[in-house]
């Protein structure tokens, strides 16, 4: 790191050595190298307690690594500043809001915490609302959303100012088959402009269709990575037939015509 | 400058009009009570100058130990707003706003004791100061807590031993330690604006 806090090599939006979290004397992270260039999309998958929430409060500058160094967009993580945190996109695991304030204006507030300019973080955070289908109930208190609403919600707001990192734990969880559509594509168009994004997921579907690479915990330590089809081909088998009794997931499809789930 | 936590404390009280209706009125209600039932001047000006700390520190412990547990004001920290910002904007307005809820028990004290209208209007300063001082004792308290219940016991202990600090329930020698201290508290100037404005 140079004195300013600032790492050689800024080309990598992320850039991680070494890198560990404990709790206690409990091991959540260890010896974890990861690096992301802009425009990348990283899936972390692994089962519950390999690592996966640890690993993003890092990169949301929530925790500081135990051991090793982390540089975010060629700042030091361990000595965060605003600015660095008005870069980076950070939706966590609990969709935690303002319940006395509309969708909107919560939107718009985050918008204007990372510093953009009043009219400017209206227009982010309208174009937002509509891309993940909030616009309709954009003047609603919060407290009267639904557990899905408030994830797209909190989706927007990470999304909203155009950080260059975005940082996502379970982005999927509580979505529905459009909002799961919707934040595939502004993920990728975010990704197509520049920015770096590393998400959580146990959903290994949905993590195969948005990451360009995936990196697999188990028990705080990398295991395997490597892009998602470079992966499968390594597995050698040419195909998997899967059979299945129907579900209630089809009854609503022939129902509504809609597919329930992805 | 970036006050979107300021605006945020407006919004949130402006879409609370219950609370603010009752944050107004029992205070109101407890002035009332005491300035009609005829309690001796310097008992009442105690009452008085303790309401108005409790109001401040509560309404400031509880909300940020809440806020703290459910993760909001992480999010606030993390979305790039700075904790100085943070604690400063938030301050600010939530002592401004108790100020306008108090004002009406305030007034009620001018009228039921006839206050001249310039110890009326140091009486509304320094209960605005008075409850900025409050705040930040609420949130330090919430800062230290681990828990709600933990928070309101909290609260109330530093309330009480600053308020016995401040000279709040017995007057200290003159000249002395403790007269010294009471100087730097900042509810000795408000008990001090109170009683002038009760004439005790």
């Amino acid at each position: 790191m140079g004195r300013d806090g600032r790492a050689a090599g800024p080309e990598l939006t992320v850039r991680g050595r070494a890198l560990a979290v404990r709790y206690g004397r409990r091991v959540a992270l260890e010896a974890f190298d990861l690096d992301v260039a802009p425009g990348e999309v990283v899936g972390v998958l692994g089962p519950n307690g390999a690592g996966k929430t640890s690993l993003l409060r890092l990169l949301a500058t929530g925790r500081r690594p135990a051991a090793g160094t982390l540089a975010l967009l060629g700042h030091d993580a361990a000595r965060p500043t605003a600015a660095l945190r008005r870069q980076i996109g950070v939706a966590g695991d609990d969709a935690v809001h303002a319940d006395a304030l509309t969708g909107r204006e919560n939107a718009v507030l985050f918008a204007r915490a990372v510093g953009l300019a009043r009219a400017e973080a209206e227009r982010a955070a309208d174009a937002l609302l509509e891309r993940f289908r909030l616009a309709a109930d954009a003047h609603r208190p919060v407290g009267e959303y639904s557990s899905g609403m408030r994830r797209r919600l909190l989706l927007a707001q990470a999304l909203a100012h155009a950080p260059r990192l975005v940082v996502l734990d379970e982005p999927t969880t509580g979505l529905d088959p459009e909002g799961r559509d919707a934040l595939r594509e502004v993920l990728d168009e975010r990704a197509r402009a520049g920015a770096a994004i590393v998400c959580a997921s146990n959903d290994v579907v949905e993590a195969e269709r948005m990451c360009g690479r995936v990196v697999f915990l188990r028990a705080g330590r990398k295991v395997l990575e490597g892009a998602p089809r470079d992966l499968i081909a390594a597995l050698g088998a040419r195909e998997v037939v899967e059979v299945r009794h129907p579900n209630l997931g089809d009854v609503f499809e022939r129902a509504t015509g809609e597919a329930l789930v992805a | 400058m970036n006050t979107a936590v300021w605006a945020l404390e407006w919004t949130q009280a402006r879409r609370r009009p219950r609370v603010a209706l009752l944050s107004a009125a029992v205070p109101l209600l407890l002035v009332t009570v005491v300035a009609l039932g005829g309690a001796p001047r310097p008992h009442a000006a105690l009452v008085y100058t303790v309401l108005f700390t409790f109001f401040g520190t509560f309404g400031a412990a509880v909300p940020w130990a809440r806020d703290a547990e459910r993760g909001w004001l992480h999010r606030l920290v993390l979305a790039g707003v700075g904790l100085p910002a943070l604690a400063a904007q938030r301050l600010l307005a939530s002592a401004l706003i108790d100020l306008l809820e108090l004002l009406p028990s305030v007034l009620a004290i001018a009228y039921f004791y006839r206050t001249s209208s310039a110890d009326a209007a140091r009486l509304a300063v320094m209960v605005g100061v008075g409850l900025l001082a409050a705040n930040v004792l609420g949130a330090c308290v919430a800062w230290l807590a681990r828990s709600l219940a933990e928070t309101a016991l909290l609260a109330s202990a530093a309330s009480l031993l600053l308020l016995h600090a401040a000279g709040v329930f017995r007057t200290p020698p003159p000249g002395g330690l403790a007269e010294t201290i009471a100087r730097f508290v900042p509810f000795h100037y408000l008990h001090e604006a109170v009683r002038a404005a009760v004439g005790a």
